[in-house]
């Protein structure tokens, strides 16, 4: 066998190679693979940006994709040599592919970017990175204020859904350990309650779930405050350790007069007579019936077999009524708020026309605790009526009229208010957990970007503020004015002259770099909140011009190619199908 | 005699109940208020209070404006019109008031305001502040802020314009005082001129007394008065009388029902030009279209001059200029290829698309002024781009579904062929629409913000679609996109199009936002 053969029959690995990467298959399943991991990556993650920056083996491949990418659309590009002119415009597409990538990778090595916030007369030659950053500080020299004492980039923090992060560990020079083991991007502080303690301290507390109407809300009721349920229901947790009940102590009560009367006829509106003003004037019901409020009674009680006031007191308010009508009707009763009331010392007997009841417009339903070995008690009291004593765990549910249902969840000894962590806040703010692991023992805390806080582990503190490294600018920035519509910066480069410029939202202000490119000051379009200053993006993008003249080939390549190249072809008598 | 009585009462019943078509308001409907930081005639005014309110932007077939100058003067009388509609069965059933047995869902002002338990939700809705929790706490947090839009209709009426060489864009709205004193509340009285304003507000109480009294001609004397004033005290910060009417001429005529009516008409027209004889509909057909896409056309012109800039800044205005690119490319299609079935895509689609835009909440459909980050070329351009690659790939996936039916329903193989070439070439027009905005966004983005990439949700969606079809382009050169999987192909990309569009606009966060902004 010849040379010629045998170089012709010996695999070509390069060859192969070149024609796997070149071919329009390869690229076919690039641009899918591509698309389905972008498109799954906005719905994975709530801040991509920091997943693709943080998290390696994303940040790996997304680049390894988009190096294939690459590699493809040069490979194509070389395999159609020798060109001409019909291929103009799947050149230039593919070439201005490869130009904006390598503009994105001029970015990514040499660009610099941040922002600055300033207020008015304040100058400026740094800016806020976007690099995470972790400071522990001390007190000054001079015992005012902090400064920094050790620096530690926070890198590989990122904002998921979940909240999760690699730990990071760092060192302090006095031998102490610093761990971030959290990282929250939406964190919300809530306040929650949990037992303070082995040291009994006189905070007892319940935390109890009321429902009513299908509903059901848990609050905390501490000894001796009032608890209001609904509109007009007061629950108040008095507690008596190991003593029993000896008398019902109310400890809230609202202003009230003496009600409502109610009167319901079938079908039509209910009609309310506030009692004391119907005190003894007639009421027309219709069909003849007249209403007299004879009398309203405070706290009604029975003595003799008949009923008498006791006090002024609402603590068994009653109303008694006089109905007449024709024919000699003339009947009497007494109504009670309550629905499980004594019963009635007179029946009017018109249910099928009028249905009278009381609504007082206040309770008071006291709630006691005694706290047994085994296991919780209460007592419910209504005014007025003999207490109700129950014992049972937390969890049960107990009645306590008028649709409310109350259970004990937890039973304090000694209710300590804390703070819960949570990623689901409404507002975009970041925190980290912070674990300081000093000499004399440890200490913990989250810690919302810009804020510091100090942390105790035995008898030393240290500060830590979770804050962004800073860099410097080649130029001096003033802001000598802010309104709603911009602000008016002065600016120095180096020792030179000092210029001013009008910065706007859109109109951003391009400075030289003293070596090479240019840098960006602008106006960020959200408007500072009232009372804060407004903030500057800053920007160094030497691959920006890159960028710009690859997107563009791009754009001109498609044209050729989708309407340019076809009339070319129809020009020479070619099939122009698309 | 008696007869004469009930005669004479009933003819002032209907006198009364007659009143609002009475009064003469084409001046004052055009009178500008200034609301939601522009000035609007009073007409729109009136209509988007009513709509916010009742639903609806007519109440029981009365003109809007008539409607709101009687909320604003006769305020108590209004308070016991059922106006409100509860918006949840737990309200309804909160409420718990009925008429001829059964529940009722819509309530007058006094009864939700004296309602204890509706009350007592608002309060806690109050106390407990921030997102609403479910359906139930958005009811409530809807209801109230239809009361307080009712209670507050009159101070929200700022008629009188500023004074010559006031400093800040401002208007004032005329408020009641004490024994029934009509007065311009905040307004700087010493800067208009002498009388000017003492003589203003006695016309408005005029007006206003009259309304009450049910004097029409008295009423119209007045609003024909105070119409001609308060146009004339500040003329160079008045807006344009043209700009006022061409707002309400487009209210009234509402040219974007109009133009989908017109394109349904085309569909339909155009789908019996598939038919035996075809040659006179379709004929007819393209000139509905072209009827229907005149209104289109003016409707959005219209908007532009009303809103003074690009028409197409949210939701709603996209949604109808990526119509008006379908139906222009349709159109382009009939004059190179005489496709009738891309007229009839078109027609459809653009028509459901003007629906759906209608159906959009009021604060999509209102004119807005512009935040300050759209205040920018690009707004003219990525965006007319963006819209021209929605109208584009809607006609593409409207060709791709005919394709579909043509191969699998008709077994017609030449007429899927070449709708599968009408929808590739409509899908070339989309990509070239999508990545010339992408590029033009992100030079927007790097004036904006400091960056053209910041892998923002709506930014990474973008190149998913044109990866989309990208490899659909790629999968067409190397056979594996031909026949029905180009069709497909075509309308999986109009579905990640749809998601880019309203899913990434909607559902998750970012600074492209309408609903989650970061």
């Amino acid at each position: 066998m010849s040379a010629v053969h045998e170089r012709e029959a010996a695999p070509d690995i390069f060859a192969r190679i070149f024609n796997l990467l070149s071919s329009m298959k390869l690229g076919f399943c690039v641009f899918v693979s591509s698309a389905a991991v972008f498109a799954v990556a906005t719905i994975v993650w709530e801040e991509p940006e920091a997943v693709v920056k943080n998290v390696p083996w994303v940040r790996f491949g997304i680049e390894a994709l988009l190096v294939f990418l690459a590699l493809h659309l040069f490979a194509a590009a070389l395999a159609g040599y020798p060109w001409n002119r019909r291929s103009i415009g799947l050149l230039a597409a593919r070439a201005g592919v490869l130009v904006a990538f390598a503009g994105a990778l001029i970015t990514t090595r040499f660009g610099r970017e941040g922002t600055i916030a300033m207020t008015e007369g304040e100058r400026r030659e740094s800016y806020l990175t976007g690099r995470d950053l972790l400071s522990v500080q001390a007190p000054g020299p001079d015992g005012h204020g902090l400064v920094p004492r050790e620096n530690f980039p926070l890198q590989g923090l990122v904002g998921t859904s979940r909240g999760t992060s690699r730990d990071l560990e760092f060192p302090l020079d006095d031998g102490s350990r610093v761990l971030v083991d959290r990282y929250y991007a939406r964190y919300a502080s809530r306040k929650v309650w949990a037992e303070g303690g082995e040291e009994p301290r006189p905070d007892p507390a319940l935390e109890i779930v009321v429902a009513t109407g299908g509903q059901e809300s848990t609050q905390l009721l501490p000894a001796l405050q009032a608890a209001v349920l609904g509109t007009d229901r007061l629950v108040v947790f008095v507690p008596f350790v190991d003593a029993e009940i000896e008398r019902i102590v109310a400890t809230r009560r609202r202003e009230a007069r003496a009600g409502t009367l109610v009167v319901e006829t079938p079908g039509g509106e209910p009609r309310k007579l506030d009692v004391l003003d119907s005190l003894r004037k007639p009421v027309p019901l219709g069909d003849g019936y007249t209403l007299s409020v004879e009398q309203y009674s405070p706290n009604l009680v029975v003595r003799d077999n008949a009923a008498a006031n006791e006090g002024d007191r609402p603590l068994n308010p009653a109303v008694h009524i006089r109905v007449t009508g024709p024919d000699s009707f003339d009947r009497t009763e007494w109504l009670f708020p309550e629905k499980e009331a004594p019963a009635a010392l007179g029946r009017i007997g018109l249910d099928d026309r009028f249905r009278f009841s009381y609504d007082f417009g206040e309770r008071l339903t006291n709630v006691y605790l005694l706290k047994r070995d085994a296991g919780v008690e209460f007592v419910i009291a209504a005014p007025g009526a003999e207490p109700k004593r129950t014992l049972q765990g937390p969890g049960g549910r107990v009645a306590i009229g008028e649709g409310f249902e109350l259970s004990v969840t937890r039973v304090f000894a000694n209710a300590v208010e804390t703070e819960e962590a949570a990623n689901d806040g409404a507002e975009k703010v970041a925190a980290i957990h912070v674990v300081w692991q000093g000499k004399g023992g440890q200490d913990e805390a989250w810690i919302p970007f810009g804020s510091t806080v100090r942390l105790t582990a035995g008898e030393s503190s240290a500060w830590f503020q979770y804050t962004r490294s800073l860099a410097a600018l080649p130029f001096q920035l003033e802001l000598r004015e802010s309104t709603a519509t911009g602000s008016r910066i002065a600016f120095r480069v180096g020792s030179g002259p000092e210029s001013e410029r009008w910065i706007a939202v859109n109109e951003p202000l391009e400075l030289a770099d003293p070596d090479w490119g240019t840098w960006r000051i602008g106006l960020l379009p959200e408007p500072p909140a009232q009372g804060t200053s407004p903030t500057f993006f800053v920007s160094y993008d030497p691959g920006r011009p890159v960028v710009l003249a690859g997107s563009l080939a791009v754009c001109a390549g498609v044209f050729f190619m989708f309407w340019i190249r076809p009339f070319l072809r129809k020009s020479q008598g070619e099939d122009v199908a698309p | 005699m008696r007869t004469l009585f009930w005669l004479a009462a009933a003819s002032c019943a209907a006198a009364a109940a007659d009143f609002p078509s009475q009064l003469a308001l084409d001046e004052f409907r055009l009178v500008a208020v200034l609301e939601g930081g522009r000035w609007k005639p009073l007409d729109t005014f009136a209509r988007e209070e009513l709509e916010f309110i009742t639903g609806k932007p007519v109440w029981h077939g009365e003109d809007p404006a008539a409607t709101v100058l009687s909320m604003v003067f006769e305020a108590e009388r209004w308070e016991t019109v059922e106006l409100f509609r509860a918006g949840h069965p737990d309200l309804v059933n909160l409420m718990g008031l009925k008429r001829d047995g059964r529940v009722r869902d819509v309530f007058s002002y006094r009864e939700l305001a004296e309602h204890a338990g509706l009350r007592a939700e608002i309060r806690r809705r109050v106390e407990a502040g921030g997102r609403p929790a479910g359906a139930r706490d958005e009811a409530v947090d809807g209801i109230r802020a239809k009361m307080d839009a009712f209670g507050s209709i009159g101070t929200r009426l700022a008629v009188l314009p500023p004074p010559p060489g006031y400093p800040q864009e401002d208007a004032f709205a005329f408020v009641e005082g004490a024994e029934g004193v009509w007065a311009a509340a905040r307004a700087p009285r010493g800067l208009y001129p002498a009388g000017w304003l003492e003589e203003t507000e006695r016309l408005w109480a005029e007006a206003g007394g009259a309304i009450r009294g049910r004097d029409a001609a008295a009423a119209n004397r007045a609003l024909a008065s105070l119409a001609a004033r308060l146009a004339a005290v500040n003329p160079e910060r008045y807006p344009k009388r043209s700009r006022l009417a061409v707002e309400h001429a487009a209210t009234a005529w509402q040219p974007f029902r109009a133009a989908w009516i017109l394109y349904f008409a085309a569909c339909a027209v155009l789908a019996l030009s598939l038919g035996p004889a075809r040659g006179r509909w379709r004929v007819a057909g393209y000139v509905l279209l072209g009827a229907g896409f005149a209104c289109h056309l003016a409707g959005i012109g219209m908007r532009a001059y009303v809103a003074q800039r690009a028409p197409w800044a949210n939701l709603y205005e996209t949604i109808v200029a990526s119509s008006l690119m379908c139906a222009t490319l349709a159109i382009v299609f009939e004059a190179i290829r005489r496709s009738a079935l891309a007229g009839l895509s078109a027609a459809f689609l653009s028509g459901v698309g003007l629906i759906g835009a209608s159906l959009l909440p009021l604060e999509f459909r209102t004119i807005e002024p512009l935040a300050p980050a759209l205040r920018s070329w690009g707004l003219k351009y990525h965006v007319l781009a963006m819209a021209g690659a929605g109208g584009a790939f809607t006609l593409a996936f409207g060709l791709s579904c005919f394709q579909l039916f043509m191969h699998f329903v008709k077994h017609d193989v030449e007429s899927s062929e070449s709708l599968e070439d009408q929808s590739c070439q409509a899908n070339q027009a989309g990509f070239f629409c999508l990545a010339t905005g992408i590029v033009l966004g992100a030079v927007w983005a790097d004036s904006a913000w400091g960056r053209y990439w910041r892998w923002d949700p709506k930014e990474i969606w973008a190149t998913v679609c044109l990866f989309v079809y990208a490899a659909a382009f790629y999968g067409r050169l190397n056979g594996w996109c031909r026949g029905p999987r180009a069709a497909y192909a075509s309308i999986l990309g109009y579905f990640a199009i749809l998601f880019t569009y309203f899913g990434v606009n909607l559902m998750l966060t970012g600074r492209h936002l309408y609903a989650n902004p970061t």
